[in-house]
């Protein structure tokens, strides 16, 4: 891989060395999977009532009946060929129900997320502008209860108040039940829904945000360079966006990243919270149906952003430092 | 090659005055004492719920079904006829201990591990190293559920799944503390004057280490809470007890006919992991003054 630049050959490099961790990931799961009791021939087949008959069939088709070491280069094999296998409970490949319900889950998280994300690092420099003032305290204060909020109760809350005492905002769904008319109505209907869900999740995210950034920049406030840079005449906003915030963004980045591995964990809550239908009622359902390669694939899914939120973070870190090497 | 002066003036038999510096700086922060006063007041209305509770509070038509606020049932009734203030009672005592019980586990468990790569370094940190770092790339979230989901929703297989997904930074803390101390000046002498190893361990290093442990420990006591209260919201909690994030999961449906169902459970919750939070915060000022920052991981 010689030639290119840098930081393409950086970044080639850290993608294949992310191909065995997804391996262990997915044997790992594949196990404590099939390792637990019950399986999902019995869940269907108490549903359906079947006969014993029934059931051994099922558990055929579903090749439950091979040893667990065959079972799973079965499975190992179908993934090179980018096939995620097939869910009896959705009676649908598990790919096709991914990609399905994947977009509802990004408009909500990638809004909440990326405006969250902004509106913490710019409070976290406000608030450490004006360290420990009245308004810095009251800050400080409510971020920490943000923190401290269970995310489903935060949604509760908000649906009580927002959406059945004052009636502003729709309180379940993606969409009204009444038709909409397409086209900008349409759009609307959807925000309005949105509105609640993302700034359930937003909440919770922004607090961790605000919070690391405000401790930085007051780290790197005290610092000698911005003394400096302020006796030389700098205006202020300068010297505490381009010279602090530059400086203490390395550790605010680094919770930003680790909070995108754990944004399908928030989905969850907060998808059960306003019945919308992404990928966090997808995971819950499949659980509680034992659909084997459904979770399989969410797993898959999942694993996956966590590698790819570690692999931004770490390109991030080079073009916000230039100190920083690619090791 | 280690030539650092000690600065810690280290234990004396006496514990009396390091015991008097705590508090003294405790008395400065003002938020401490608030936290603390309010968690130990949480913990002994829950203690004390057999005697406090007016109801049985698994007990149906303990009021009027979806009843709301009255001088027999304080906070409401649920769909059931249950009365919401035992059940607030009854519950925080398994939210409460379910939340202490998982930080106990896992703070012996990263102990253990921490320890023993952090002193004796070598390829048993490398392997037990490798180990916690494969723990951590899991999806610890989607872990626990699989776990509570498919091995039983008891409330010691919820402690074990929170645990089993919680050791790995204490561990990794502890280890970088036993890394630092063990080349300290104290240690040294303790072995030029013969010390036993375990002496060295239990006696030298690690109440040295503590500080770091205790903060971790209330920090891990409320991210055990929400894990457990995230567990029985979504229906996967203890089917025969009743808990905070339960009484969350029973009152999803009743929103709008009973906006107390979900109100104080969700309170409940709130107020003690503020709390822990903001003693956990406390604490690490006092403890571990040098260190500005603390561990937090999300879900």
């Amino acid at each position: 891989m010689a030639g290119g630049h840098p930081l393409l050959r950086y970044t080639v490099r850290r993608i294949l060395q992310a191909v065995p961790l997804v391996f262990w990931v997915v044997i790992i799961n594949f196990t404590i999977i099939h390792l637990a009791p019950g399986d999902p021939a019995i869940y269907l087949a108490s549903i359906t009532e079947a006969t014993p008959e029934a059931y051994a069939e099922l558990r055929l088709e579903c090749g439950l009946d091979k040893p667990l070491h065959v079972q799973m280069g079965i499975y190992l094999w179908k993934l090179l060929h980018l096939d995620l296998g097939y869910s009896t409970w959705h009676n649908s490949p598990v790919l096709g129900v991914i990609l399905d319900r994947l977009p509802a889950t990004m408009l909500l998280m990638a809004t909440a997320f990326s405006i969250a994300s902004i509106m913490g690092v710019i409070l976290g420099v406000i608030a450490s502008r004006y360290s420990y003032s009245v308004g810095d305290h009251l800050a400080t204060l409510a971020s920490l209860a943000g923190y401290s909020m269970p995310i489903f109760w935060l949604g509760q809350l908000l649906i009580l108040f927002f959406a059945l005492y004052l009636d502003w905002l729709p309180s379940q769904g993606m969409y009204s039940m009444r038709g909409v008319e397409p086209g900008w109505p349409a759009v609307l209907d959807v925000l309005k829904h949105l509105l609640l869900p993302a700034i359930t999740y937003a909440t919770y995210h922004m607090t961790l945000v605000f919070r690391i950034t405000r401790g930085k920049m007051q780290e790197t406030l005290a610092q000698d360079f911005i003394l400096t840079a302020k006796s030389k005449g700098l205006n202020e906003r300068r010297v505490l966006y381009r010279h602090a915030l530059r400086n203490a963004l390395l550790p605010v980045v680094t919770v930003i990243g680790i909070n995108f591995a754990y944004v399908m964990a928030g989905s969850v809550f907060t998808e059960t919270v306003f019945g919308w239908p992404g990928m966090g009622r997808l995971i819950f359902e499949s659980i509680t149906a034992r659909d084997y390669p459904m979770i399989l694939g969410i797993f898959l899914v999942v694993s996956m952003m966590i590698v790819l939120a570690n692999l931004i973070t770490d390109i991030l870190y080079a073009m916000i430092d230039p100190r920083v090497a690619y090791g | 090659m280690r030539t650092t002066v000690d600065p810690i003036v280290h234990r004396s038999s006496k514990r009396g005055p390091q015991w008097r510096a705590i508090w003294g700086a405790f008395s400065q922060n003002r938020a401490v004492p608030i936290a603390a006063s309010v968690l130990l007041l949480l913990v002994l209305l829950v203690l004390f719920a057999p005697v406090l509770a007016p109801y049985d509070p698994y007990a149906l038509g303990s009021g009027s079904r979806l009843g709301g606020h009255s001088y027999r049932n304080l906070m409401g009734v649920d769909n059931l006829g249950r009365d919401v203030f035992s059940r607030i009672l009854w519950g925080g005592r398994v939210s409460i201990f379910v939340g202490f019980s998982a930080a106990f586990a896992t703070t012996v468990l990263g102990l253990l591990v921490g320890t023993f790569s952090g002193y004796l370094g070598g390829w048993v940190d490398d392997i037990l190293m490798r180990l916690t770092e494969t723990f951590m790339v899991i999806p610890r979230f989607f872990l626990a559920l699989i776990i509570v989901a498919f091995f039983g929703a008891s409330i010691w297989n919820i402690i074990f799944a929170i645990s089993i997904l919680t050791w790995p930074v204490t561990a990794r803390i502890v280890r970088s503390e036993f890394l630092t101390l063990r080349t300290r000046q104290f240690v040294d002498a303790a072995h030029v004057i013969g010390t036993r190893r375990s002496t060295i361990i239990f006696r030298e290093i690690l109440p040295n280490a503590m500080g770091v442990v205790v903060v971790n420990a209330s920090l891990l006591t409320a991210q055990a809470m929400l894990l457990e209260a995230g567990l029985s919201y979504l229906g996967l909690g203890d089917p025969s007890l009743v808990t905070w994030g339960r009484m969350l999961y029973e009152a999803q449906p009743f929103l709008r006919q009973a906006w107390w169902m979900a109100v104080y459970p969700g309170l409940g919750i709130f107020l003690s992991v503020l709390t822990l939070n903001l003693l956990g915060d406390g604490l690490n000022d006092v403890l571990n003054p040098r260190s500005s920052e603390i561990h937090r991981t999300g879900l």
